[in-house]
């Protein structure tokens, strides 16, 4: 790794969207779950009521840290109504986690590590009985000294979260590409500046939760509102001990994810073990107090970052980042890494270095999160940038096209960009802006810029990122698609259904999607990394392939010509030299079921390893990405210099999307994004810790989110570089503005009244007391 | 369903009377059971949303007797005699109402959880004031919260939805 060179090397495709024309991809088709959705005909968790369900409820400490010396359930279990109670007693000693590390039990064995760690569960006949319950659960605890801050988890005196770490360093991760020694050496100017971000809560509008249902013949059905429903059946099978035959995972609406359902969730394991004993399908909702305390957040970060620069480029980096994981292990590791190397990526430079640490403190646990680690390095990145570009005395604007990545290169981190439409984003979002007008006085305008993964080898296992996708045609040449994400908004469903109408000629009336549950559904990791744009896709694109082969195979009998003679365009099989040698797709569909006594089903399978290499000649790098998408967001702002509060006029996102599938969900996705981004860069507090190590926050009033009127005009811009990592030139695009509005909003103040804030969120009294030193230092 | 707790062995039930879209139900209510459980769990009508059961996302958002209203808040027991709509009750046949085939046509659905709050706020908002600005549509739905969109198709669907009334009106 340390080896790789920075290099040009040819783009193996062409970097513009070509001629091609499209006859679904690109058009704004309406979105398959769209009429369910406004007639409340969806089903989410909550509306899912299996005869004769009981209520489960969770028993958490109130520690932020303790010992359990006992608990006794004996007076629980005796009331009426309630039909089962479990502890860590009742379950296999599974720890749940990435692959990399576990280190969580779904109930707490002797210690509780967080003030909402689960300790306990009950199943009763109603939620008021759950409650009741609960109270009558007896805990003895033994009070221990609790971590809130990393840097004091991180001392050697600190007692360790988990024995058998040895320390709360749960993990390091430490990078060099380059010899960043030499380069700070030759550099002729070294900057270096700290950051921080808060803890952000996802607050889906569904709370978390799962509805279990452990039957007497040993199957267990469950319905939790997933990202990925193979992991989660996976990681759940190993929970319970069951085959991976006997565990189902159903579809269910998710209302929301935004990486907080990624894994497999304690609730998920405690509901099933709740279903087991009672005999009874079990229901488990989060309150929406839980929800804010005992549900995943993003990781709190401290990162620093050293730059230098060598005749007006930056040469050299130096990122260090300390972020706080929670109580349990789960993602840190991995977004730790996905930090380090964002970092390494966002310009063309010499050498980098990277320090990480993921330290585990007794606070809720820290998650995959929209952005997974690209806010922290990335507010921090970009905010340098402008203070660099300051210090220097050059344009911002100027400076990062400069040190702009382009299509072809080859990042210090390995990473082949193979599309890059950095410098046409750049261009838009200030277009957008009217950057070159003049702005009027207390007015600041702000400029970041934003790298991202579509696709992410070996997010759990070793370096595979699979999909699969299987395609029947029936009689009438319509489809059945078999995909294995989930529809969690973003609009799976629906992009996945243009791509194999797109492969095959067909109309969207024509296919049927089928995806989130595990026994229909084709396998797939899970919905992260941005991938079901660029692997679903293949694999379906793959799967196109195979029918279109059976399909042709036989037309060209029927047609008495070559096989590789024949196209399939707009419902038809059509002969490539003579356009009036054709037959309708069903026709042919028809004689294979009927005339041959065939089927016409298709198989794809997508994974990097096996086909990025020999269909491109090339391998993305190691433990890479298999696309990247970039960002450049635009606002401006005007502050009030007497009160500090400051208002966006328009934020303008331009987004290297690859080709968007569908424009009006690429553009929901960067509106969401931005939605996301500014939240944390502005209003939303996060999930903060008194002094006893107990959670603030307990509704949606007391943690802000931006309503209707708070949101600024949004100019989302599409710029399409037909990236060919990706089946049509398709890349993932999801999360990627979240990661870059709290740099263009820090720059953007700083524009307007030369103020540089440094730790999110931006609030009004920050701007004040920064304003106040500004007039003391005179 | 609630945050507060259901005690069932202290409550006392009490018989109301309700219509709702269109249908009419006599039902037994707890003193402290709220219209969203009624209408959630007696009358399986799993449109309306729970959210936070303290007011604050508007995703239980119904009509009460043409007026927006919070079922989370709202006890059953107080709606004796009321009329209530549900986003169920929108469509007519199997067309879509206006404001749904807005949401449709503009995007405004993501993962769909807010969208039928969204939908009946927006259904008052445009009984109140049929021809409204984007400020007061911004205005109206500020207590509507969406984690998905961001808000704007949201607000394009209601500003179209508006038109589409107002000609379907001018027919």
């Amino acid at each position: 790794m340390n080896n790789i060179q920075t290099k040009k090397i040819k783009p193996r495709a062409e970097s513009r969207v070509s001629a091609t024309p499209l006859r679904v991809i690109g058009k704004r088709t309406k979105r398959l779950d769209a009429d369910r959705k406004v007639t409340g005909l969806e089903l989410y968790m909550e509306d899912i009521n299996p005869p004769g369900a009981l209520w489960g409820k969770i028993l958490r400490s109130p520690h932020a840290h303790a010992r359990i010396i006992s608990i006794d359930t004996t007076e629980a279990e005796r009331l009426t109504g309630v039909k089962a109670v479990i502890t860590f007693r009742d379950i296999l000693p599974y720890k749940i986690g990435m692959p990399t590390l576990q280190d969580q039990f779904a109930l707490c064995d002797d210690r509780a590590r967080y003030s909402g760690d689960e300790v306990a569960a009950v199943a009763a006949r109603d939620e008021g009985l759950a409650e009741k319950a609960l109270k009558l659960i007896k805990v003895e605890y033994e009070i221990l000294p609790f971590y809130l801050d990393p840097l004091d988890a991180m001392k050697d005196s600190a007692i360790p979260l988990h024995e058998e770490l040895g320390s709360n360093i749960a993990v390091e991760k430490h990078l060099e590409y380059g010899n960043t020694d030499k380069g700070f050496a030759d550099a002729d100017h070294i900057f270096e500046d700290t950051f921080e971000t808060q803890r952000q809560c996802h607050v889906c509008m569904e709370v978390h939760g799962c509805v279990a249902d452990w039957k007497s013949d040993g199957t267990l059905s469950v319905w939790t509102s997933t990202q990925s429903p193979h992991t989660v059946k996976r990681y759940l099978a190993d929970a319970v001990g069951l085959p991976l035959s006997q565990v189902r995972v159903n579809r269910v609406g998710v209302g929301g994810a935004f990486g907080s359902r990624t894994d497999l969730s304690p609730i998920d394991v405690i509901a099933s073990y709740l279903s087991k004993k009672s005999g009874k399908p079990v229901k488990l909702l989060l309150s929406r107090q839980e929800e804010f305390y005992a549900s995943v957040t993003r990781h709190p970060s401290v990162v620093t970052i050293k730059t230098g620069v060598k005749d007006g480029k930056i040469s050299t980096r130096h990122v260090s980042a300390i972020l706080n994981g929670g109580a349990y292990t789960t993602q840190t590791g991995a977004v730790l890494g996905s930090l380090g190397w964002k970092g390494a990526n966002y310009y063309q430079i010499e050498n980098y270095k990277f320090d990480g640490f993921g330290v585990l403190t007794n606070t809720a646990v820290a998650g995959a999160y929209r952005g997974y680690g690209g806010p922290q390095v990335g507010f921090a990145l970009e905010s340098q940038i402008d203070m660099i570009a300051d210090r220097l005395g050059l344009d911002p604007v100027e400076f990062r096209l400069k040190n702009a990545n382009q299509t072809g290169d080859l990042t210090i981190a390995g990473s082949l960009l193979s599309a890059c439409g950095l410098t046409e984003c750049i261009e838009k979002a200030t277009e957008s802006l009217a950057w070159k007008e003049p702005k009027p006085s207390g007015t600041g305008r702000g400029l970041a810029i934003g790298f991202g993964e579509s696709g992410w080898r070996g997010a759990y296992y070793n370096n595979s990122d699979v999909s699969v996708a299987t395609i029947k045609m029936n009689q009438d040449a319509s489809i059945h698609v078999s995909v294995g994400g989930s529809e969690i908004g973003a609009g799976y469903d629906t992009t996945m259904g243009q791509v194999a109408a797109e492969a095959l000629g067909l109309p969207m009336e024509k296919v049927k999607i089928q995806s989130g549950s595990t026994d229909e559904a084709a396998y797939d990791t899970g919905m992260y990394a941005s991938r079901g744009a660029i692997t679903s896709a293949k694999a379906i694109s793959l799967a196109a392939t195979e029918v279109s082969k059976q399909l042709c195979q036989v037309a060209a009998k029927m047609m008495d010509v070559q096989a590789d003679a024949l196209f399939i365009e707009d419902q038809h099989i059509v002969s490539k030299t003579n356009r009036n040698i054709f037959l309708s797709l069903s026709e042919v569909a028809e004689h294979i079921y009927d005339g041959l006594g065939l089927a016409i089903l298709g198989t794809g399978i997508y994974d990097p390893l096996t086909h990025l290499a020999d269909e491109k000649g090339y391998h993305p790098s190691p433990g890479g990405a298999i696309a990247y998408p970039f960002c450049a967001v635009a606002l401006d702002i005007s502050v009030n210099r007497e009160t500090g509060q400051f208002k966006i006029g328009k934020i303008a996102s331009a987004v290297d999307c690859g080709r968007a599938i569908n424009p009006t969900i690429a553009e929901g996705q960067i509106e969401g994004d931005v939605f996301h981004g500014l939240g944390l860069a502005t209003v939303e507090p996060g999930l903060l810790y008194n002094a006893a190590g107990q959670p603030y926050y307990q509704n949606l009033v007391d943690y802000k989110l931006l309503t209707t009127v708070d949101m600024p005009e949004m100019d989302s811009i599409l710029v399409e570089t037909a990236d060919p990592a990706g089946v049509y030139g398709i890349k993932g695009i999801t999360q990627i503005v979240t990661s870059t509005v709290g740099a263009a909003l820090a720059n953007a103040l700083f524009d307007a009244v030369g103020v540089r804030i440094k730790e999110l969120p931006i609030t009004p009294e920050k701007i004040l007391a920064e304003l106040k030193k500004q007039q003391t230092r005179g | 369903m609630t945050i507060e707790t259901k005690i069932h062995e202290a409550g006392v039930k009490q018989a109301i009377h309700l219509t709702v879209n269109g249908d009419s139900y006599e039902l037994l209510v707890f003193s402290n059971d709220t219209l969203l459980n009624v209408l959630r769990n007696d009358l399986q009508l799993t449109g309306t949303k729970y959210g936070c059961g303290t007011g604050d996302c508007c995703a239980c958002t119904v009509q009460v007797d043409g007026q927006s209203m919070l079922s989370c808040l709202s006890l059953a027991s107080d709606m004796d005699g009321a009329s209530v709509i549900t986003v169920e009750g929108l469509m007519n046949g199997r067309d879509l109402h206006p404001i749904q085939e807005s949401f449709v046509e503009h995007g405004a659905v993501q993962c769909g959880f807010c969208t039928p709050g969204m939908i009946m706020s927006i259904k008052s908002l445009l009984e109140e004031n049929p021809d409204p600005s984007e400020t007061e549509i911004r205005h109206y739905l500020r207590g509507n919260l969406c984690r998905c969109t961001g808000y704007r198709k949201i607000v394009d669907a209601a500003l179209s939805a508006a038109k589409k009334l107002v000609e379907a009106r001018s027919q």
